[in-house]
């Protein structure tokens, strides 16, 4: 036992660690695509739903931060047998792992389909999808240290030559098409919130991973933190892409973020289009999104069967992921298929499960209290 | 039992390994610089005999001739085992990627257009609105063209100017792409790339294109082609042009031919920024642009009168640079707005953005409320230099 902890497997890691595994799976690709279907539903004014589902999808952070610390120790198994009893918990487990199924089969798809557009035109699409599910799965076998500093690392990869990027891209930007800034249509905003707040998807999984954070007291603030970023990011691409594109342009783009990287071309430099590395960040982010669903829906299996080493499920998820991921006959269909996904069990783990779970612990924590008072 | 798992795996990477499915050579590529696109007139290239005799010839309706012009990278580097600079190709299709495919059937290379830099859109082709649709979806879809590519309009057909061999720049894609870039350009063509063509497109249908004219011997690229709906509706000339792009803001330096003391003196502009608002008085939208330039004279008269050096002169040549530019800007205006009737300049576009309200209003009917809009235009030219002599 000492020996283990000598080298740092003691299984824990750190807030930041945790936030940031939080952060890989939000992004995820609705990044692709949120631009356009904001600049499709809202126009310019579209900034405006992003800053609210922002601020919405603080409120399920803040819970399941404040009820994971409440039972420090416990993994979320426990604490919903504990809260919602065990039966209960079967059914709510089952369904929150069936959202990172339809999340993780939906990322390996559309990574698939980009990868097959824009680099790899004869190769069939089985093998990219299957060369890079085995990838992962290798990776999710090293336990939660290896995929939170995988998570870590990848980080000055995807920021820096975006960065570097958006730099060449500022003399084409035409900051007047981010005007009209302020016409904004309320019930407009107000009936694309939901759509747009799952691009915030994947805060459901703290559930899990704040189990393995070593202080997780003091969790919250990096959560938020993470959260607050993801937005700034989005803001980020919605304006620069806007920018770009105009309002109707950018309705009209598929994935308006990788139609950018053809609009920049390093002025007389030897790499004239830098596809290559916009498919380079593609395949990081892809990536990490795909890790840390994989790695929640090993753990919740494990946690649901009662054993010790849950590694040994993440193989056999490989064939539920890559027939999932298969089903939609096309790249329209794809976005259907997935809307649909998450309006059930999205809306159901992100916010029904995490506020239920919640709000009991804390009317049970009250309930001790006064019990503990009263045998006093 | 250890070794013969081993085995397996080892055997299991000689099928992984083997190769990359979309492994092609960099010499088995055609880089295709440029496309030009040209009506297919059936009197002109009649099909030939056995063509007709194919019995699984659905009704295949050819529309286009479509040209690539691609460098010979044979005639590249030191032991170039080829004269030609450029190789050309051309196919009687009804799209793109047909034309691909038909001219993969006489070459031994692979088509990728990654590096294309110049598409040339026959003047016929560009007439048609369909067509003009059609191409322009094809391009703002394709996954291999990029956005910074230059869309320009062919007077007459684009396989003309295709032909031309320069004799500094033979490839027409890198000519025509060096042209648009240097920095000696005098604002006598639109420079707009695919994607901001792209953008107003999406907007309403109008743009102005740059025109590219065949020569003897030689391209220019010069003036203007107006895009209404779609579609080809008519040109501006060179000096047209230069207004159009002060309206745009779109200038770095041009040249201002102003008559002065009998003569035509020229006033080389070096700096120049146009601000445009549209002011609502009594009803009416007014479009008002303020444009302010500086410039310095590389000419004048041996032995004047009037010595440039003396200030009544500089005041003078600035008032007369001043009427000049603002009645060629009026005119310019005036053609787009009352002859042509297009929102080429966006003003629908600056509207939505900046007044969104008003926009709301006028969206409706805005062709009939365009007509109406009244412009003013003011210069504010200063000479700031005078060359090397008094």
């Amino acid at each position: 036992m000492e020996m283990i902890k000598m080298y740092g497997k003691n299984n824990k890691i750190s807030n930041l660690q945790v936030a940031f595994l939080m952060g890989h799976t939000i992004i995820g690709v609705g990044i692709l695509s949120l631009p356009s279907t904001l600049a499709e539903v809202l126009g310019t004014s579209g900034w405006v739903a992003v800053v609210i589902a922002g601020a919405i999808a603080i409120i399920p952070v803040t819970m399941i931060s404040k009820l994971m610390a409440m039972y420090e120790g416990k993994n979320i198994f426990e604490i919903s047998s504990h809260i919602i009893g065990r039966p209960l918990t079967y059914v709510a487990l089952t369904l929150v792992i069936i959202d990172a199924l339809g999340q993780g089969a939906f990322v390996t798809r559309i990574f698939g389909e980009v990868i097959k557009m824009f680099l790899l035109f004869s190769t069939p699409l089985e093998v990219i999808l299957l060369t890079m599910l085995l990838t992962v799965v290798y990776t999710v076998r090293s336990e939660v240290e290896g995929v939170a500093r995988f998570s870590m690392i990848v980080i000055p990869f995807i920021v820096i030559p975006i960065l570097i990027m958006s730099t060449v891209l500022i003399p084409d930007l035409d900051f007047t098409n981010l005007l009209p800034i302020f016409k904004v249509n309320p019930v407009q905003i107000f009936n694309s919130i939901p759509s747009i707040f799952f691009s915030f998807g994947g805060i459901e999984l703290l559930l899990i991973y704040m189990y393995y954070s070593k202080n997780p007291k003091s969790a919250l603030k990096y959560n938020i933190g993470v959260v607050i970023a993801v937005t700034v990011l989005y803001l980020f691409s919605f304006f620069i892409s806007l920018a770009r594109f105009g309002e109707k342009g950018l309705a009209a783009q598929l994935w308006p973020l990788l139609s950018l990287s053809k609009a920049i071309q390093f002025p007389s430099a030897f790499i004239e289009n830098v596809e290559g590395i916009i498919m380079a960040i593609w395949v990081i982010i892809a990536f990490t999104t795909l890790m840390s669903t994989m790695f929640s829906m090993t753990v919740l299996l494990g946690k649901m069967c009662k054993v010790e080493e849950s590694k040994y499920f993440t193989l056999p998820l490989l064939p539920l992921i890559y027939f999932l991921s298969l089903i939609p006959g096309n790249v329209v269909l794809i976005y259907d298929f997935i809307q649909v996904f998450t309006y059930i069990f999205g809306t159901f783990a992100l916010l029904l499960y995490p506020t239920v779970l919640y709000t009991l612990a804390v009317l049970k924590r009250k309930g001790e209290a006064k019990k503990n008072e009263n045998t006093v | 039992m250890k070794t013969q798992y081993r085995l397996f795996i080892i055997l299991c990477l000689s099928i992984l390994l083997t190769g990359c499915w979309d492994l092609i050579e960099i010499n088995q590529y055609f880089f295709i610089s440029a496309i030009g696109i040209d009506m297919y007139k059936k009197e002109e290239n009649p099909i030939e005999e056995d063509e007709k005799e194919e019995i699984n010839k659905i009704a295949q309706e050819d529309r286009f001739i479509i040209t690539y012009s691609t460098p010979d990278l044979r005639a590249v580097g030191k032991n170039a085992t080829s004269d030609e600079p450029r190789i050309i190709m051309s196919s009687i299709s009804s799209n793109f990627y047909e034309t691909t495919k038909e001219l993969a059937t006489r070459t031994n290379r692979n088509f990728t257009f990654t590096h294309t830099k110049v598409v040339i859109i026959g003047e016929e082709v560009a007439k048609n609105q369909n067509y003009m649709k059609e191409i322009f979806d094809n391009m703002g879809r394709h996954e291999q063209l990029s956005r910074k590519t230059s869309v320009l309009i062919a007077k007459g057909e684009a396989k003309e100017v295709m032909k031309i061999e320069d004799p500094f720049e033979p490839v027409t894609g890198y000519l025509v792409n060096q042209i648009t870039e240097k920095k000696q350009g005098g604002a006598r063509y639109s420079d707009m790339v695919l994607e901001e063509i792209l953008t107003e497109l999406y907007f309403n249908g109008d743009v102005l294109m740059p025109r590219i004219v065949p020569g003897k011997g030689e391209i220019k690229v010069a003036g203007t082609g107006i895009i209404k709906d779609f579609r080809l509706i008519g040109w501006l000339g060179e000096i047209e042009t230069i207004a159009a792009m002060f309206l745009l803001d779109r200038v770095n330096t041009a040249l201002i031919n102003i008559k002065y003391l009998d003569t035509i003196l020229p006033y080389i502009i070096t700096n120049t920024k146009t601000k445009t608002h549209l002011a609502v008085e009594e009803g009416k939208i007014k479009y008002i642009a303020n444009i302010d330039t500086e410039g310095y004279m590389q000419q004048y008269i041996l032995d004047a009168e009037d010595k440039l050096t003396d200030q009544r002169s500089i005041t003078a040549i600035e008032k007369q640079v001043k009427d000049t530019l603002e009645k060629q800007i009026k005119a310019t205006f005036n053609k787009l707005q009352k002859e042509f009737k297009v929102d080429a300049l966006g003003l629908g576009r600056h509207i939505r953005k900046f007044k969104p309200d008003l926009w709301d209003e006028v969206e409706d009917n805005w062709d009939d409320i365009f007509e109406n809009i009244e412009f003013e235009v003011n210069v504010d030219a200063r000479l700031r230099r005078i060359g090397m002599t008094k």
